[in-house]
């Protein structure tokens, strides 16, 4: 080095200038060696930094390619560069061929290298990478004069280096803030779950210049594809990633972002989604989508031209932090629509089911009838029915001998298993299929087993209804009934002071459509009573509290077993609201209560 | 609601699903749920053990009913099974019932889920019945 030391202070000012001018980090490093080469007089140089993973990466040349540093006659060259970097101290040969250790190289003498220069980009304690430069033809080209301009420079260099990853930093950060705001700009626009993994899916796409990307949801049975974009998009939709599989399900599973740039040899790679679409991996980067602590999905992006870097990580990390957000935003708020609809649904089934209970209690000489029917919050499947059966052998045969018309009486009690819309749906369909199957021809174990076909056929996700039907002869107080797996109704036998359970006669409805079901009678002579009722009475509790029970409601019954028939069901309604103080039942409460006076 | 499941070997293998706590609307999606996953995975004989459970609504039948139509064999055995029923001669080969409490016992009968369902008080005898 001949420079004059005014002419080294000029080129320094001029290199600050010059590497401040710009904070793009390319265009600075680019900057850097053209005056790395231009100060000394080095045939090549070549400039590395340390990648996040802490080793040096090749960033800028002269004279050189990423071939020559990775061939082997560089090594040498390349122990010089790791041991710059690692001891921060500069190395300077002015002949290598005869240098201390460097001379003992092979490579250094069959590559005739004569002249090595290199100094770190040293930024306070850490060096970010060194620059080197060689002369394989003159020795003693570099002087310490070199050695310290170059230094000089190289801590120019470092500093603007330093300056554009910042910026660079913040520029990403920036873009993920512009991304961010785009995304909660979408949110606004738009609470469509789908809508908004798509739009930030595009963003991510657009951004990173991937591929595909796509968002997979963790479910019980593995990762599935929520949304795809880019090739095969569709192809990709139906596959499901096993748990523990896969680069997303080591992403899922230890809650952390990772990137592969040659999936062929990562043992992680789940290989048969590409193998089903056709697609061909070759990199892939995956972040999780974390909501409270809790992995609840995957961001996945691939084949990005050049391979992805650790900077993209973070960037993918941070979307993923947001897009985790906005998904659990759209899904809560997609609950909350759900549960709008289905209470107004709810409160429609209500209303349906209401209308469908008799307005009023039948009016027959000799007899006195009471009901009581209280809806749970949540809908239910009680019901209640009353059914006039005209028999026309009776009818003729009473006509004959009186002007009163002969008239049946088919009373039912119900209790859809269940609770909400399906289970009033049911109770809808019960009720219609029940009173199609009465006629008054038929027994009504033939009526029972009638509807019992038709309500099987028809029975959904293991939906059943339990119930009890009886034909009354108001006449003689012949009641003949068939009890489909219903709470047993209480008969009150006035002479004998005894109450009798009307036990079952047949498995629950809706079951076994070839369930033939038989049928007893009893005689209700007057004074007698006969008590329905579903399990909102006897399983009526209060929170964790014991049931009401069927002792409790016997005792109730006994009670009353002089009153009339509105007094009984009253009667009952008062225990229920005292046992259960005050709170809305549970479930549906239903009472009906006929009497022979 | 607890529910746990655990394979036994008898003469076949049984899936055994043991539930803790009330099998009622609020749990009963949830034990079908579990019950599905087990049968997709490939569970052919269930043995459902209530021991531990106090109290059985009429949501918590309608998924042990639900559970008992997967499991259904083919349509000669189904037919076979549902003809038999009203006889209590014939009961579901796949699923079966384990030391239901006094309560669940009593609403169980009383909707005649007996007459389709196997139930055992013991635990052995019952990995045997299939």
């Amino acid at each position: 080095m001949t420079q004059p030391s005014a002419d080294r202070l000029a080129l320094l000012y001029r290199v600050s200038q010059t590497f401040n001018s710009s904070l793009d980090l390319d265009a600075v490093l680019t900057r850097v060696m053209d005056e790395v080469i231009a100060a000394t007089r080095a045939e090549r140089g070549l400039l590395m930094l340390r990648a996040a993973d802490g080793r040096l990466a090749f960033r800028a040349a002269r004279g050189m390619e990423q071939q020559t540093i990775d061939a082997p006659e560089f090594q040498i060259s390349r122990g010089l560069v790791e041991r710059v970097a690692a001891e921060g101290q500069p190395q300077l040969s002015s002949d290598a061929q005869t240098d201390g250790w460097l001379s003992r190289r092979a490579s250094v003498t069959g590559l005739h290298l004569r002249s090595i220069l290199c100094v770190p980009l040293q930024l306070k304690d850490t060096a970010l990478g060194v620059i080197y430069v060689d002369n394989r033809l003159q020795a003693g080209i570099f002087t310490p004069d070199d050695l310290e301009l170059l230094s000089a420079l190289a801590r120019q260099a470092a500093i603007a280096i330093e300056n554009a990853r910042l910026f660079s930093d913040l520029e990403s950060k920036l873009a993920s803030l512009h991304l961010l705001h785009d995304l909660s700009a979408d949110l606004t626009s738009t609470l469509d779950l789908q809508k908004v993994l798509v739009a930030c899916l595009q963003r991510v796409q657009h951004l990173l210049g991937v591929a595909t990307a796509s968002i997979l949801t963790v479910e019980s049975d593995g990762l599935v594809f929520q949304v795809a974009i880019g090739e095969k998009a569709v192809e990709v939709k139906p596959f499901r990633v096993p748990l523990g599989h896969g680069i997303a399900g080591w992403v899922a599973q230890n809650a952390q972002a990772t990137f592969s740039n040659d999936v062929s040899r990562d043992p992680r790679f789940y290989r048969s989604v590409d193998t089903g679409t056709g697609f061909v991996t070759q990199a892939l980067m995956a972040a999780p989508l974390i909501v409270n602590q809790r992995v609840t999905g995957v961001i996945e992006v691939s084949n990005k031209p050049g391979g992805f870097a650790a900077a993209d990580v973070d960037l993918l990390a941070t979307i993923a932090g947001s897009a985790a957000m906005a998904i659990e935003n759209a899904r809560l708020y997609q609950v909350a629509v759900e549960k709008g609809r289905m209470e107004r649904e709810l409160q429609v089934a209500l209303e349906v089911q209401a209308s469908l209970i008799p307005a009023q209690t039948p009016q027959i000489p000799g007899w006195e009838f009471a009901a009581l029917w209280k809806p749970a919050r949540v809908v239910g499947g009680d019901y209640y029915d009353f059914i006039p059966v005209n028999h026309a052998k009776a009818q003729l045969e009473r006509s004959a001998k009186s002007n009163s018309p002969a008239q049946g009486l088919g009373i039912v009690i119900a209790d859809v298993s269940d609770k909400g819309m399906g289970a009033a749906m049911f109770m809808t369909l019960t009720r219609a299929v029940v009173r199609a199957s009465i006629a008054p021809a038929r027994a009504p174990a033939e009526c029972i087993s009638r509807a019992n076909a038709l309500i099987a056929a028809d029975a959904a996700n293991g939906m059943f209804v339990t119930l009890f039907y009886a034909q009354l002869d108001p006449a003689s107080g012949e009641f003949t009934y068939v009890n489909a797996g219903h709470n047993p109704p209480l008969h009150y036998r006035a002479q004998a002071n005894q109450l009798d359970e009307l036990t079952r006669t047949g498995l629950a409805i809706g079951i076994d459509e070839v369930f033939q079901y038989a049928q007893r009678a009893v005689m209700l002579e007057p004074g007698d009573f006969v008590v329905l009722y579903t399990d909102g009475v006897t399983e009526a509790h209060v929170a964790d509290e014991e049931l009401f029970g069927e002792e409790r409601w016997r005792r109730v019954i006994e009670q009353k077993k002089n009153s009339s028939t509105t007094e009984i069901v009253a009667a009952a309604d008062a225990a229920l609201h005292e046992f259960t103080r005050g709170a809305a039942p549970f479930d549906d409460v239903t009472v009906v209560v006929l009497k022979r006076l | 609601m607890d529910i746990s499941i655990s394979q036994a070997q008898g003469r076949l293998p049984v899936t055994v699903l043991t539930l803790k706590g009330d099998l009622d609307a609020s749990t009963s999606a949830d034990f079908q749920a579990r019950a599905k996953q087990s049968i997709d995975a490939g569970a052919r004989n269930v043995l459902i053990d209530l021991s531990g459970v106090p109290y059985m609504s009429s949501a918590g039948m309608r998924a042990l009913n639900q559970i008992f139509n997967w499991l259904s064999g083919s349509p000669a055995e189904n037919e076979a099974i549902k003809k038999a029923v009203a006889t209590g001669k014939v009961k579901s080969p796949h699923l079966k019932l384990l030391n239901p409490t006094p309560h669940v016992l009593q609403v169980l009968k009383m909707a005649g889920f007996d007459m389709f369902l196997e139930i055992h008080h013991n635990l052995k005898d019952a990995i045997a019945s299939f």
